[in-house]
This record gives structure tokens, C-alpha cells and sequence, in this order.
């Protein structure tokens, strides 16, 4: 993946842009945080699926069931 | 020559004997004409004689192995005005500092104490703005002071997900460290891990971009030792009813001075949208 680095120097007021391939622990750390996002949302949707689950079984709406909660 | 017998007071009639005289009386200045005719005179000096030598205008004293001179031993006083103050110059020579004007505090320069303008507030003033370039990060280049207070708002990057960060000197091998809470999903959950590559802004999940607000304080980012941090945002959080916002507290731990930031995001997604600033001083 190309980094775009924009650049903006605060001295001279001198703003410029440069492409680069990524480094070898640019894309580690980038390929990381992708498997620990999918980690994340897939235990996000179990949770909800697990949620909805639970409504059915009971056979309230959500709306009843923050009633309930509240 | 006897060494000296210290005070006596003598009463009538008392005989004076070669000791006496010796001890007593001849335990005076002696003058000479130099030192060779003082050595030549006084062949077993004792400890307290003193000789004045006419060649060179020194008394001289027998400090129970050798002739010291008493003029040069004790310090020459280089004050002469109300304020003065004595420090040491080279060779250890006394030398004066003469006062300095009001507000001024004593420094260092050049080895030696001088007088200098006592450091001021900082002065804050806005360094550099403008909107997220389309690219995957920004670097602001070129910083020289102390403190700065870096402000992003509404950044975007398009649909995909990612987690936005913060770095110094372009470094992702020291250590970010941070501690503070994030609410997520109409819970508070706590920050505490270290991280080498950065202060992250927002917390995984799927957040998609916009709407967001960073506040990042940097304190201590010249001088040598770690620079710290204190965050306070908000982003939206795409996959949650909640909205989350983030407070935490931190440091760089590099003593080396603050001279580049970084704004970037994981996944490295070129940003579309969002503005930056930066104040300081």
C-alpha cells in the first residue's frame, strides 16, 4: 500500500507531498489492527444476534425490554 | 629562635631572663631586608614567627614547616557598589558581579554567574491550520517550542474503518503511554496499554469517520525528558447507539525535543475531509 505523507513545514510555510511504499512494520501494523477490528465487530454481531435472539424467546420488542430494564 | 611563649604580664621586680626576651619580647614583626637575609637570621624558625621583607613589602609567617606569605592568603575584596557580589574567575581569582536590574535573575553563561531577563509567560498563538490534505498522513514539521495544543475536527477517510493516532518525530519504536477511559456502547471502559506506535484518538470498532472532535495538549515537547500528553474527544461510533468520547492522560517517553507531528490512521486510508490546527508557544 503507498503511504501519502503531506508535509507541512511551520518554518518555511513550505507544504509538499511524498509517496512511498509502506515499510515492512507499517504493514504489520496495519494488517494487526485490520484482524483486530474484524475480531471486534464479529464479536459485536454475535453479541447482537445473541440480543435478538433473546427478544424473540421472550417475545417482547426492544423498546419493551428497555421498559423493562429501566 | 625561641618559639613564641604567648602573653605574660610582668610585675615589679620580676627578672627578665633570655627566654623571656626570647618568648616574649622579640615575638614581634621582624624586618628584613629580604628573604635570604631572614633565613640567614632566623635559622630554625618556629611556628608563629613573623618577618616583614622590605623588598617586596610582604609579611611573611612560619606555618611550622615553611614561610607563608600573609598578605596574598587572605582574599583582596573586589566589591565597590551597593549590590556587588563575589564569584570565582579563572584561577580561582576572586572577581565581582556587579548587581543587576530589577527583574533580573542570576544565570549561568559561559561558565560564570551572570545577571539575565527572568523567563516570561509563553506566549501562545496559533501555528499553523488548515483542512486534512488527501493523504494518509500529515506531518507538522519545523516545531521549536515548548507547548502545543493540537485541534482535528470532523476528519473523515472515506467509508472504511479505522482507528486515527498520534506521533512525534515520526517515531513508532518508542513508547506512547496513556491512561485514561473511553465510553463505548453506554459504558466506560478503561485505556491503559502502552503502545510504540502512537496515541491512538479513537478506540477500534467500526467507527467510520466524521462528526469527531481532538483536543491533544503537549506539554514539556523542547526540553530534555518525556514529553506529556493530555486528549480530550469525541467520535461517533458507527456500529453503536453510543457515541463514544475519550479522555486520557500521557507521555512520549523520548527526551529528545518535539520537532515533527504526525496525524495518520491504521488502516492507512487517505483522508477526505477534516481540519487541523495547531497553537503553541
Amino acid at each position: 500500500m503507498k503511504i501519502i505523507q503531506a508535509q507541512v513545514n511551520v518554518q518555511t510555510g513550505e507544504e509538499t507531498i511524498t509517496e512511498r511504499e509502506e515499510t515492512a512494520t507499517e504493514k504489520k501494523e496495519r494488517e494487526t489492527f485490520i484482524t483486530k477490528q474484524a475480531e471486534l465487530q464479529a464479536e459485536a454481531e454475535a453479541k447482537e444476534s445473541a440480543r435478538q435472539a433473546l427478544l424473540t424467546k421472550l417475545g417482547i420488542t426492544e423498546a419493551e425490554a428497555k421498559l423493562l430494564l429501566s | 629562635m625561641a618559639a613564641g611563649l604567648g602573653f605574660k604580664d610582668f610585675v615589679t621586680g620580676e627578672v627578665l631572663t633570655a627566654a623571656d626576651v626570647d618568648g616574649y619580647l622579640m615575638q614581634g614583626v621582624w624586618v628584613f631586608a629580604n628573604a635570604a637575609a631572614r633565613d640567614a637570621a632566623v635559622t630554625s624558625p618556629q611556628e608563629g614567627n613573623f618577618a616583614y621583607l622590605k623588598d617586596t613589602n610582604v609579611t611573611t609567617y612560619y606555618t611550622g614547616s615553611a614561610w607563608a606569605n600573609l598578605d596574598t592568603t587572605g582574599m583582596t575584596n573586589p566589591m565597590t557598589t551597593t549590590g556587588d557580589t563575589i564569584y570565582s574567575s579563572s584561577g580561582s581569582t576572586p572577581a565581582r558581579l556587579g548587581i543587576g536590574s530589577t527583574g533580573q535573575v542570576l544565570t549561568v553563561a559561559g561558565g560564570v554567574p551572570t545577571w539575565a531577563a527572568a523567563g516570561g509567560a509563553l506566549t501562545i498563538a496559533e501555528i499553523t491550520s488548515g483542512t486534512m490534505p488527501s493523504a494518509t498522513q500529515l506531518s507538522i514539521t519545523g516545531l521549536t517550542g515548548d507547548y502545543y495544543m493540537l485541534q482535528l475536527k470532523n476528519l473523515t477517510n472515506g467509508t472504511g474503518s479505522t482507528d486515527h493516532k498520534i506521533r512525534f518525530n515520526s517515531s513508532s519504536s518508542a513508547i506512547y503511554s496513556r491512561f485514561g477511559f473511553y465510553q463505548y456502547s453506554n459504558i466506560l471502559e478503561s485505556l491503559g496499554a502502552d503502545d510504540a506506535t502512537g496515541l491512538n484518538l479513537t478506540v477500534g470498532g467500526s467507527w467510520t469517520g466524521g462528526g469527531n472532535g481532538f483536543i491533544m495538549e503537549i506539554k514539556n515537547a523542547k526540553n530534555a525528558g518525556f514529553t506529556t500528553v493530555t486528549l480530550t474527544g469525541y467520535f461517533r461510533n458507527g456500529g453503536n447507539s453510543a457515541t463514544p468520547g475519550i479522555v486520557y492522560e500521557g507521555y512520549f517517553a523520548s527526551a529528545n525535543a518535539i520537532t515533527s507531528i504526525q496525524v495518520l490512521n491504521d488502516n492507512a486510508y487517505t483522508y477526505t475531509g477534516g481540519t487541523y490546527k495547531l497553537i503553541g508557544g
